[in-house]
């Protein structure tokens, strides 16, 4: 059932206690909620948001960002309405990596409380919620790649999924989901020992006053900004705001590090955009972080129907070194499918002044609204330059083809918005870990402090790998899911 | 507040990431460097040519690379291209 909150009466809620409360509705909020609903349990789904976009609802993403490279604006990164930014997902997927989970020495209290093979085993069910095609080969264009470098796959949700659309019919006739649409959390209550929640507490946007949902467990899913912004904001009964005991709610913000590395002549036509991360033995001998390389054509990645194919082009006639001498030039190629573009997106160091913080300002229902601070470390940017560098030493040492790096790598200049950015991905700001001192959530996704408060999304991832985030953010919420069946059942 | 269709505008650009920067934004042709007008200043065309591997990486092993503008070509790639 899906109903507006802006009309609710006195006796929706009278009474009554949801066996789960699942706050967001994008990716992490939706899984958790239909897997819940189709084993038996009384879900309420709260969504801030209507079923469209409305400036009333986007309009409260408001904040302010620091830091340099300057971030996004923050209302135009993420949306604020029924599946979430998944409205605007790109689509791209892959799974974080075996070693993403493994703490690497020159990455301070990086790794996981858990292994990749946790999460393996929702790998078919995420395929299948995400319209990806089977998991084969990646491409090479190494006869023999260096073991600096290893090839990578890609695989592209199309159609893409929106999880609004995904689930809205099911949830609209189900017995045991409630979506309440406008619903904006606005503060949680505890019980007086302090050690769990028992309601949590709305308001829309027309309708005056608050109204309260009660549950036996909860699952914030607000996204990776928003989860630490709300447990910041809700000091009512807990000073430094829930969950932040430890001073850790916010710090650890983790981006993806995007930049174009330059130009790249290839000597086979590229059918396939490629890729390629660093092997573990080659992150630690440089003391860098993973990295995923992309070599293709960046108009044609950025494409929103993009599959990993390149558009075919007519066979070359030119030969190599004429391309090359013409590229080097600055000329317009004449053969695109054997000139194209060399691109990174890096994972970053976990840096404790990467943080989301609360500002003085204050949104229509008196949150304060939010700061990010985002910046890149220096083993950050020495991953960007090894990317780079080493992919071009090694197309021209097998003579495969040959790429021109970009200056501000070469001369180590500290890069610009438009030379390093972000890809819209949030993580780590209630990042997990065994340790109550060095995480927010544990292994399996619920606050430390608290009995009954769960968080989902990649807000608890606990370092970032360089995968796009939504395939693993499906996972953990699969995850999730499975965990609360057995913690409501016993 | 803000305008609704220039939020929809905003905030609806798909792709992989949705706010990157427009193809052909970052693909290379840039300025040169300000490293790179003061060599060609110093009356040097080519006075970018040297060992990549002191370039790029100081404990790099590899030899037979150089770096010529930002490229990273071997070493006779130069003297063939001339000659093309």
């Amino acid at each position: 059932m899906i109903l507006d909150s802006e009309a609710r009466t006195d006796d929706w809620f009278a009474g009554k206690v949801f066996d789960v409360c699942v706050i967001g509705s994008g990716p992490a909020g939706a899984t958790i909620a239909h897997r819940l609903g189709a084993r038996g349990f009384k879900v309420a789904l709260c969504e801030a948001g209507g079923l469209l976009l409305t400036p009333d609802s986007q309009d409260l993403y408001e904040g302010t960002s620091t830091g340099a490279p300057q971030y996004y604006d923050l209302t135009a990164c993420r949306l604020r309405y029924f599946g979430g930014s998944s409205n605007h997902w790109g689509g791209w997927t892959r799974p974080l990596d075996a070693y993403d989970f493994e703490p690497k020495a020159h990455n301070p209290l990086s790794g996981w409380p858990i292994d990749r093979t946790a999460l393996d085993i929702y790998a078919g069910e995420a395929d299948a919620i995400l319209n990806l095609p089977l998991d084969t080969a990646p491409a090479d264009f190494f006869d023999n790649h260096p073991p600096e470098l290893i090839p990578r796959l890609f695989r592209f949700s199309r159609p893409t999924t929106r999880f609004g659309e995904l689930y809205k019919d099911d949830f609209d006739k189900s017995a045991n989901v409630t979506v309440y649409l406008n619903a904006n959390l606005v503060d949680m209550r505890l019980g007086d020992s302090l050690q769990a929640v028992n309601e949590a507490v709305f308001q829309s946007y027309e309708k005056p006053g608050r109204f309260s949902v009660r549950a036996r467990a909860f699952a914030l899913c607000l996204g990776g900004l928003e989860n630490p912004r709300f447990l910041l904001n809700a000091n009512s009964q807990i000073s430094a705001g829930i969950g932040n005991e430890n001073d850790l709610v916010g710090r650890y913000f983790l981006e993806h590090a995007h930049a174009p590395l330059g130009r790249v002549v290839v000597r086979q036509p590229l059918t396939r955009m490629i890729c390629y991360a660093p092997s573990p033995e080659f992150m630690n001998e440089k003391q860098i972080l993973n990295f995923g390389l992309r070599i293709g054509s960046f108009d044609q990645w950025n494409r929103p129907d993009f599959t990993g194919a390149l558009d075919p082009e007519p066979a070359c006639t030119i030969d190599f070194d004429t391309l090359l001498k013409a590229e080097m030039a600055g000329e317009k190629a004449a053969c695109p499918a054997m000139v194209g573009d060399a691109f990174v997106a890096c994972e970053q160091t976990l840096n404790p002044d990467n943080r989301v913080t609360l500002t003085d300002t204050r949104d229509r229902f008196g949150l304060r609204e939010m700061n990010l601070n985002w910046t890149l470390s220096e083993t950050d940017r020495r991953t960007l330059k090894t990317a780079a560098t080493e992919l071009a030493k090694r197309m021209a040492e097998a003579d495969v083809g040959r790429m021109r790096v970009l200056p501000w790598l070469i001369n180590d200049e500290m890069p610009n918005k438009d030379q390093v950015y972000g890809g819209n991905h949030h993580m780590g700001t209630t990042r997990m870990s065994g340790d109550p001192k060095s995480g927010v959530v544990d292994a399996d996704c619920k606050v430390h402090s608290l009995a009954n408060l769960y968080v989902g999304g990649s807000s608890v991832f606990a370092t970032s790998g360089h995968a796009n985030p939504t395939y693993s953010i499906t996972q953990l919420a699969l995850r999730l899911g499975d965990h609360l069946t057995t913690v409501l059942r016993a | 507040m803000a305008p609704f269709i220039a939020m929809q505008r905003r905030v609806f650009v798909t792709g992989e990431n949705m706010t990157t920067p427009k193809p052909g934004r970052n693909d290379g042709a840039e300025a040169p460097s300000r490293r790179e007008l003061l060599a060609a200043a110093a009356g040097a065309a080519a006075a970018l040519i040297i060992p990549a591997t002191a370039a790029i990486s100081a404990t790099a092993p590899e030899t037979g690379l150089v770096l010529h503008r930002g490229w990273v070509l071997r070493a006779d790639d130069l003297p063939r291209l001339k000659r093309a």
